[in-house]
């Protein structure tokens, strides 16, 4: 860890906000873009990286300083958005929204810009899977993380970090020939 | 080789994590098996979008955002104990001055301990607070040593109580104890 980095967490833990701020500052991208690639809208990925620096904060007492400092907060993001997700999709599963969802499906507005730009295709590639594999596949091609640091961030053994990209890519080759397969059968013109 | 062998090797290859044994099994089956030969392409496909994929920019300002809602004070911890908080190091010197002055007053008044009825009942508190007292010390070290020994000469008997009240204001001036920087 940067000397810099330490002497801003030792002084948030003396209750410098200021300090703190830096630490947000340097991290804000990292975990934001994690969170809008979990959740797929900007809304939920502000309110979620608001939320994962505020844990953090609450948490900073207990993080041990040997320990890679944005690893330890892309974990508390990670662990976020997958509590998030569930949430969400139990959620779904209620009665007045499934009515309103059949009745109307709402489009969010951040997605229906996502949706004309490749970004938005990416997103909706990655909305198509499990958040435990989406999760990983984020780890792995944003952050450019080796399998032991996003086994190291995740809690998951190795053995399972690698079943699960591959699950993952496997998941996402097959959405892309069906992709491919709807493309090449729409009517033209 | 299975398919779903294959299909392992294709990941880890996407990860230049193939020996070259794997390199060679898994190029055989891909000659030999055109469905894999398929799911290969898709996966090459996989990795070059999301290689090429942009990140999501947060709009300007999420620090402020996030700094308007931190709670308005931290509780210190051992750890951020050093270098102490102002407050902290405002209310040890405090203390230190109020020991001094009490010391100095007593000596100079040159007081004793009362004798028997109620005094008793102020004894037992003063020999109770001279014991936690002396403990506490002890963790002090040196000047520790000190202290106690000024305190067992004393004979004031509520001087012990009052010392351990203003270590007990200390304590709590220091568990919440705040840095004096301030976001505007």
């Amino acid at each position: 860890m940067e000397a810099e980095e330490q002497v801003w967490i030792l002084k948030t833990l003396q209750g410098d906000h200021e300090a703190f701020a830096r630490l947000v500052t340097r991290y804000e991208r990292q975990v934001y873009n994690l969170a809008y690639r979990m959740l797929g809208n900007a809304e939920d990925a502000e309110d979620a990286a608001q939320e994962t620096f505020l844990r953090a904060y609450t948490a900073l007492p207990s993080f041990q300083m040997g320990r890679k400092f944005s690893s330890w907060l892309l974990s508390i993001a990670a662990n976020l958005c997958v509590d998030l997700l569930r949430r969400r999709r139990f959620a779904w599963l209620s009665l007045e929204d499934l009515s309103f969802r059949l009745a109307a499906p709402a489009e969010d507005p951040d997605r229906s810009v996502l949706r004309q730009e490749e970004a938005g295709r990416i997103q909706r590639l990655l909305d198509r899977l499990p958040e435990k594999y989406r999760l990983l596949v984020i780890l792995r091609y944003w952050y450019d993380l080796s399998y032991e640091e996003i086994a190291s961030t995740t809690g998951l053994s190795l053995g399972a970090v690698k079943t699960r990209l591959h699950r993952a890519r496997c998941m996402l080759a097959r959405a892309i020939e069906e992709e491919e397969v709807c493309t090449a059968e729409a009517p033209v013109g | 080789m299975h398919c779903r062998s294959a299909g392992r090797l294709m990941s880890l290859r996407l990860d230049a994590a193939l020996t070259p044994d794997q390199e060679a099994q898994l190029e055989g089956h891909l000659e030999r098996c055109p469905r894999c030969r398929s799911t290969w392409a898709a996966m090459q496909e996989v990795e070059s979008r999301l290689r090429s994929a942009p990140w999501a920019e947060p709009r300007p300002g999420l620090a402020g955002r996030v700094l308007a809602r931190l709670p308005e004070g931290r509780r210190s911890v051992v750890p951020a104990l050093l270098p102490w908080p102002r407050a902290g190091t405002a209310a040890l010197v405090a203390l230190a001055l109020l020991m001094l002055g009490l010391v100095a007053v007593a000596l100079w008044l040159g007081v004793t301990p009362a004798q028997g009825g109620w005094m008793r009942v102020a004894q037992e508190v003063q020999n109770t607070a001279l014991a936690l007292w002396n403990g506490l010390l002890y963790l002090l070290a040196a000047s520790g040593m000190l202290l106690r020994t000024l305190g067992r000469t004393l004979a004031w008997p509520w001087l012990p109580v009052l010392l351990l009240l203003a270590l007990s204001a200390l304590l709590v001036g220091l568990w919440f104890g705040r840095s004096g920087k301030r976001r505007p």
